[in-house]
């Protein structure tokens, strides 16, 4: 990508996504991209130096998130090898697994993750002026953030001149700032929700529950498995619609959609089940099956009967407990620490 | 009392927690926040009208060229005359004419009136190679490989339509940063060789279904 144009010249960012932010004579342009794998538009938006009010930073947890998904791989391959070992597994078989597997699990994910902790934490850098909270999205690293945003500071120090007050005053009794309270059609911040609490245990205590179904012969326990995986779909679902009417994190608003999406597929998938384990007992007998019979026969398959099918529900199961504990933490309600501050809009 | 917003959550917190280190802590998200503050952060946001002249111009004094009753108390950079501060505005750093700010606009434009462009060379690349992409992904999961196959299938459309988007576009402005055909090139080059290939297969296939 070319460093300068016109009068313009390059503080971060590139052609993709998340755009670029560009020094200019007067202002500066920041350049953000949309769309789908690249950048299908671009939006440019032009703010002079002397309306900058300040340039705020914070880390987020999406370093952690990737530091795990990179070493995962390299875990599940230790562990595949260990297994192989414990299992008596010869060398000759232990290199073709490596040689197979080598490349997705260990060469990939190990150049990613040594690239990912070079480039140091991720954060989220915005730009304040008067009428607008600018999200910096090319400033997603720490230590090219900070280096961004001190040459911005420096630039806006020349065309504001001025000095900013030694102290300032806590005054609790000042109404809040205008645009505190969300303006009309805008929606209030999440702050946690007993329905996404329920929805974190449920989907939990399903997950756990449907991954030890083939496991666990019996009505009873087919039944408890329906139950619950009820309970959590209807709580998801009553979560979700209060996360989008409200700004919830994203993580949560994904972990959300995917437990209501997989709650109603599971249901339509094990009246399919039924339906078809009906068919089945009818072929093999001669007398016509009730629902109980279908019942009883979903409730006693076993891992061996199903085979790959199995491991698939025993996959799911897992996931579904994955979203759950994803979905718990959000559900917490945060207090204010400060006294002046105006408390937030309370999901109820 | 000033604030600030939080990059997390959007909350204004006040100013008095980063004055003297420059970090505090979002009491609605709890999270560590850095700040640096500018003097701009204690400006007034309102700001005053331009003031007009009550009195029209006295004789031997300049009048401004739009409208004679004011008195002229700029020059517009781009074409010269004489204005009044109702018929002026600041372009960057200059001072331009209200008239000379539509030509900008509307016949010469000028870049700087842009808020958006769409990037018709990214949009054919993607047309070429997105299929392929998603396919391939799909293939990756194992239990949804078919719809890989469909995606594949799709490259029936979505290849002519990345060599006409190419063609149609090649002259059309690219981002306004400035970026050569490279990208189109690759779309026209990917979407031709694919439709090649589907003529070919489907030629192939009318002639083996003559033959049978």
């Amino acid at each position: 990508m070319i460093k300068s144009f016109e009068n313009y010249t390059l503080l971060a960012g590139s052609h993709g996504r998340r755009g670029s932010i560009w020094r200019g004579p007067d202002h500066l342009l920041v350049v953000e991209g949309g769309g789908v794998l690249f950048a299908l538009s671009e939006t440019y938006r032009r703010i002079d130096y002397e309306n900058i009010q300040a340039l705020s930073l914070v880390r987020t947890p999406r370093y952690g998130w990737l530091l795990a998904a990179f070493i995962a791989p390299l875990a599940l391959m230790a562990l595949i090898l260990l297994i192989m070992t414990l299992a008596g597994a010869g060398s000759t078989e232990m290199i073709t697994v490596t040689l197979i597997f080598g490349l997705p699990l260990l060469l990939v994910p190990f150049v990613l993750l040594i690239v990912h902790v070079a480039r140091g934490r991720t954060v989220r850098c915005t730009l304040q002026t008067a009428v607008q909270n600018l999200r910096l999205r090319p400033l997603t690293r720490e230590a090219k953030a900070q280096e961004v945003m001190a040459e911005i500071t420096g630039i806006c120090r020349e065309y504001q001149g001025g000095t900013l007050p030694e102290t300032s005053r806590l005054d609790p009794t000042a109404a809040p700032p205008p645009w505190q309270a969300p303006p009309p059609g805008e929606r209030p911040l999440w702050n946690g929700s007993p329905a996404a609490i329920a929805a974190g245990v449920t989907g939990l205590l399903w997950g756990m529950v449907l991954a030890g179904e083939l496991f666990v012969a019996g009505a009873g326990y087919l039944v408890l498995d329906t139950l619950l995986g009820t309970i959590a779909t209807v709580s998801a679902v009553v979560a979700l619609v209060f996360a989008m009417r409200l700004h919830a994190p994203t993580a949560l608003q994904v972990a959300l959609w995917i437990t209501s999406g997989l709650g109603l597929l599971t249901g339509f998938c094990a009246l399919a089940g039924l339906f078809m384990a009906n068919a089945l007992l009818n072929q093999r007998s001669s007398v016509t099956s009730s629902a109980t019979d279908g019942l009883h026969y979903l409730a006693n398959l076993s891992l061996e009967e199903t085979g790959a099918f199995g491991w698939i529900i025993v996959g799911l199961g897992a996931f579904i407990s994955v979203l759950g504990l994803v979905m718990l933490p959000y559900g917490i309600r945060r207090r204010a620490t400060l006294a002046d501050s105006t408390p937030p809009a309370i999901a109820s | 009392m000033a604030y600030v917003r939080c990059s997390s959550c959007g909350y204004g917190i006040a100013d008095a927690l980063f004055l003297r280190t420059g970090s505090g802590v979002c009491p609605t998200c709890g999270k560590p926040v850095q700040v640096t503050m500018l003097p701009a952060l204690y400006k007034p946001s309102h700001q005053q009208p331009p003031s007009l002249p009550e009195q029209p111009p006295a004789p031997g004094e300049p009048a401004c060229f739009y409208n004679p009753n004011r008195r002229a108390t700029k020059v517009c950079d781009h074409c010269g005359v004489f204005v009044s501060d109702a018929w002026a505005a600041k372009w960057g750093s200059q001072t331009v004419c209200l008239k000379c700010i539509e030509d900008l606009r509307s016949k010469h434009n000028d870049t700087r009136f842009e808020a958006k462009r769409t990037l018709w060379d990214n949009i054919a690349l993607l047309l070429a190679v997105g299929p392929w992409v998603l396919g391939g992904l799909l293939v990756a999961t194992f239990f949804l490989y078919f719809l890989g196959f469909f995606c594949v299938l799709l490259t029936v459309i979505t290849a002519p339509a990345s060599v006409f988007i190419a063609l149609r576009y090649w002259n059309a402005p690219r981002s306004l940063v400035p970026r050569g055909r490279g990208r189109l090139v690759l779309a026209l080059t990917l979407g031709m060789v694919q439709t090649g290939l589907w003529i070919t297969g489907i030629l192939v296939f009318v002639a083996q279904l003559n033959h049978w």
